[in-house]
């Protein structure tokens, strides 16, 4: 560290030993420049263009200019004496001082400068600025510049654009020099032409205002020049534009620069900055070397110039101003002051808009999901009890606690022998076995006794690791509820088409019968009417008739019967195993209700048979029905059904419904298909011996036989399809 | 037991029934009640015999073989028939029932009908024959009436029964009222009416088209 100090003092002073030489170097031959000015140096428009001239003389610091500006107060001091008082001064002021160009601002500057060249400014040359009739014809005198008249035809032309219904224009203009009012009637002889120019005038700065107010509607006012020169008692036309604007009724119009911030609308005017760089740039060729004769007079252009607060004050329609105006005094907007910031915040707030709506989707795809577990969770009313393979409860899971009858203390870690009734845990036991054997997931059934009473579970159980066993525990109560409801109704329903087969039958008797017994009515009345007349032989005609009606009558039911019984089936291709699982399906409730246990041979490769699919299974159910029926003094443990399909001979084919019920005293074999009979107290004793109908009219048999040890088997056969009907057997009735 | 001496009946019945066996018993009730009895096993056995002018009544089984009797009421209907129709039926459902009766029907009886019934049925079957008997001979006498008068008689008895005056039917014929009122007591004599009223319901009576008897 030490070290280091001592050598940044060295490095600076080493930088201002280089420095000094570069600076004195190169001496240059510094130049000067005089500008004459017109009227006081505060007039509006004087420190404007003066700026801007000494802005652009002073920009080259390779090539120096001394700049120095005078004021030509005429305007103020018209006396001549006041002028030649201004001369002598800058005669003195410069005297010994060369002057490499001069500047002369407005005619006046230039007409005094012309007038005293030869004794201030002896042969050097000048830039003006001048109005256009001064301009020109200087050229050859060592002269140059900018020019340019006062662009009042264009303002009013302007102004008549923005107020289309305008009728007169009222011109505020004072007699400045003589042939000054003319030249300004001549340059606006074309506005006269589309518009009615009235020329305000007033003589006196103080009757103006009133003059001005007294402006009808409809009307503009072009102010181009006024003020006040009474000694002690100054107005610039600065002041006297103000007051105009203010006391105007009707938009003020001008075509002068500095007077847009009085209250005027606005106008075409040269610009007083661009008039005064441009000088300087002129005049900076000239320093250069340039001859002024080389360079031409310069029309400087008028521009469009607005007060922004006075276009919104007359309500000038924005559109119409024309493109490229300057407008001045807008109140910039917030988004022109601040378009960073704004742009930076609305940017800020979209990336904080869209991570917000990002983390909203989300969080409600989140909640969605969460909402779709939960509500998969509250949907599934099952509970999920964990056990090992010997039957110990190891965990639980439910979505709803109060699912769970018992606490988890109560039987985690307990055995299920511990925690269920006996059936029910040896029932599970036995599906632990078969499962752990290698079987397909084991289901089971069991009621248990709960607050709510008795209620239904079904478990399905399968294999969770090696150890365990996962149950999914479902509340069946409803749905067996339901089912057992559906069962009651489909129960109705076959009785009612039992009675409905019954009815029509009955229908179809009935008249018959009723002829016969009309005529055995009708018979007997007459055989009493002609016994009581004594005509014997008309009453033994009669008796006979009703003899005969009698026969008739039993005629009529005999043949009804067989009617029936050969009634025509309806034959569509089926398989009978089919037929037999789905009537065992029909007759699920009643098997299990029954307590019966169910078991199915059926025989493969079976032969189609044809018949109606309804009527077979009106005739297994109620073949099952009847077996289970049976079997109600069996032991509900050993009740056995088994239905068995065989093929019976080449072309039939056999069902076989067993039991181990009651069996068959042999004597009702021989009426148990009649119509009547039942051995039922709540049967209507017409299964049977519909079941034969059914089985008859399909072209088959039904018949009973005991079994060897114990129960009944009451089988039937119906022909295979295409088959033809075995030679009709003999009806065992 | 003395002989009850059965009261001959004007009334005769004709019975159809698609079972021989009930139109012989029937028949040998209603004689020994003394109707006469004809009795058909089909509808086209009535049809095929001779119209009967006399007091008649139609005992009609409501269950046919391959036919409704209500179709063969329609039938009759159609054909002209008019004589009171009592049905017999095995079952009496509603809707038959009410159709029958709807389609004018006289009775509704179900067999086994006993004699009580049968005969009640038959004697307000009477009163309605009668009745349609009269109405019809009124109708054939109007005609017969009618049938005499002349061409321009008739006119003339028409523009009467429309109620115009003798001079309106002289105008309405283009003949003079001289001519009106002396055809206007022809046709009162002809027609063996007293008064106009008595010529406008004799006019009436023949109105109703005498549709019904064209088929007998």
């Amino acid at each position: 560290m030490r070290s280091l100090t001592p050598v940044v003092p060295a490095v600076a002073l080493l930088a201002l030993v280089w420095d000094c030489p570069s600076a004195s170097a190169q001496p240059r031959s510094v130049r000067t420049a005089l500008a004459v000015h017109w009227s006081s140096e505060d007039y509006p428009s004087n420190p404007v263009v003066d700026a801007a001239i000494r802005q652009v003389l002073q920009s080259r610091d390779e090539a120096p200019v001394d700049y120095f500006a005078e004021y030509l107060e005429s305007d103020r001091f018209p006396d001549e004496h006041a002028t030649l008082a201004f001369r002598d001064y800058l005669q003195r002021k410069y005297q010994g001082r060369r002057i490499d160009v001069v500047l002369a601002i407005t005619d006046p500057a230039l007409q005094f400068v012309l007038k005293y060249r030869d004794q201030l400014f002896p042969g050097v040359p000048i830039v003006a600025s001048a109005s256009s009739t001064l301009g020109a014809h200087l050229a050859a005198d060592g002269v140059t510049g900018v020019t340019g008249r006062a662009a009042d035809a264009e303002t009013i032309e302007l102004a008549l654009s923005l107020h289309p219904s305008t009728q007169r224009v009222f011109v505020v203009v004072q007699k400045l020099t003589d042939g000054y009012l003319e030249g300004v009637q001549a340059a606006l002889a074309k506005s006269a032409e589309r518009v009615e120019l009235r020329f305000i005038q007033e003589g006196s700065v103080p009757g103006l205002p009133a003059v001005v107010r007294a402006v009808p509607a409809n009307s503009l006012i072009h102010f181009i020049r006024f003020s006040r020169e009474d000694p002690g008692n100054v107005m610039f036309p600065l002041e006297v534009v103000r007051m105009v604007a203010e006391a105007s009724p009707v938009p003020v119009y001008a075509s002068t620069d500095s007077f847009v911030g009085t209250g005027v609308v606005g106008g075409m005017v040269r610009l007083a900055p661009r008039i005064g760089s441009r000088i300087g740039e002129i005049a900076l060729q000239v320093l250069d070397g340039r001859r002024p004769q080389d360079i031409p007079f310069e029309q400087m252009p008028a521009a469009p110039v607005f007060d922004w607060r006075q276009v919104q004050r007359w309500g000038i329609d924005r559109s119409l101003l024309p493109p490229g105006s300057e407008i001045r005094y807008r109140e910039p907007t917030a988004w022109e002051l601040y378009r960073w910031y704004i742009v930076g915040a609305l940017a800020l707030v979209a990336v904080q808009g869209v991570t917000i709506a990002a983390l909203v989707v989300q969080r409600s795809r989140r909640r969605e999901v969460e909402a779709r577990n939960s509500a998969m969770l509250h949907a599934m009313p099952d509970a999920m009890l964990l056990l090992t393979r010997d039957g110990m409860f190891v965990d639980y899971h439910t979505s709803d606690k109060s699912r769970i009858e018992a606490k988890p203390d109560e039987f985690c870690g307990r055995h299920l022998r511990e925690v269920f009734p006996r059936e029910v845990a040896a029932a599970f036991e036995e599906r632990f076995v078969r499962l752990v054997s290698g079987q397909v997931p084991a289901r089971l059934e069991y009621a248990l006794q709960t607050s709510d009473g008795e209620r239904q579970y079904e478990a399905r159980i399968a294999a969770c690791g090696d150890h365990h066993l996962l149950a999914v525990v479902r509340d069946i109560t409803e749905r067996k509820h339901a089912e057992r409801q559906l069962y009651t109704l489909q129960n109705q329903l076959a009785q009612a088409s039992r009675l409905t087969a019954l009815g029509e039958f009955a229908a179809s008797i009935a008249h018959e019968v009723r002829q016969p017994l009309t005529a055995i009515i009708a018979g007997a009345r007459a055989a009493l009417r002609f016994l009581s007349s004594g005509s014997t032989t008309e009453a033994r005609e009669s008796l006979s008739n009703v003899l005969d009606a009698g026969k008739r009558a039993d005629e009529v039911i005999e043949r009804n019967r067989e009617l029936f019984r050969s009634h025509t089936v309806r034959k569509e291709p089926l398989d009978i195993n089919r037929v037999v699982l789905d009537a065992a399906a029909m007759a699920g409730l009643r098997i299990e209700s029954g307590r019966v246990a169910l078991t199915t041979s059926l025989a493969e490769g079976l032969p189609t048979i044809g018949g109606d699919p309804i009527q077979l299974h009106q005739v297994l159910l109620n073949l099952i029905v009847n077996a289970i029926d049976a079997m109600d003094t069996t032991d509900a443990a050993s009740r056995r059904l088994e239905i068995t399909t065989a093929l019976a001979s080449p072309g039939t084919v056999q069902v076989s419904v067993r039991d181990n019920g009651v069996g068959l005293d042999p004597v009702d074999t021989q009426q148990m298909f009649t119509l009547s009979y039942t051995t039922k107290e709540a049967g209507t004793g017409v299964g049977l011996s519909i079941s034969r109908s059914i089985v008859e009219a399909h072209g088959g048999r039904l018949w009973a036989e005991q079994n060897p040890t114990r129960g009944a088997t009451f089988s039937f056969t119906v022909p295979a399809l295409g088959a033809l009907p075995p030679a009709l057997e003999p009806v065992a009735s | 037991v003395a002989g009850r001496i059965v009261t001959a009946q004007d009334l005769r019945v004709f019975v159809i029934d698609d079972e021989p066996l009930v139109v012989e018993t029937l028949g040998l009730l209603l004689r020994a009640n003394g109707f006469v009895v004809e009795g058909f096993t089909s509808p086209a056995e009535f049809l095929a015999r001779p119209p009967y002018d006399g007091l008649a009544c139609l005992l009609l089984d409501l269950r046919l073989k391959g036919q409704s009797g209500l179709d063969v009421q329609d039938d009759l209907r159609r054909r002209g028939y008019s004589l009171p129709v009592v049905f017999l039926s095995g079952q009496g459902d509603v809707p038959s029932t009410a159709r029958a009766m709807r389609e004018g029907a006289l009775d509704f009886l179900v067999k086994p009908v006993d004699e009580p019934q049968l005969l009640e049925a038959l004697a307000r079957a009477r009163t309605k024959a009668l009745a349609r008997q009269l109405e019809e001979r009124k109708q054939r006498d109007a005609a017969e009436r009618l049938a005499r008068l002349t061409k321009r008689e008739r006119e003339v008895c028409d523009l009467v029964a429309r109620g115009l005056l003798n001079k309106q039917i002289a105008y309405e014929l283009g003949v003079s009222e001289d001519t009106v009122k002396v055809h206007r007591g022809r046709v009162m004599h002809k027609l063996q009416v007293d008064s106009v009223a008595a010529l406008v319901r004799l006019v009436s009576q023949d109105r109703p088209a005498r549709a019904p008897s064209q088929g007998q």
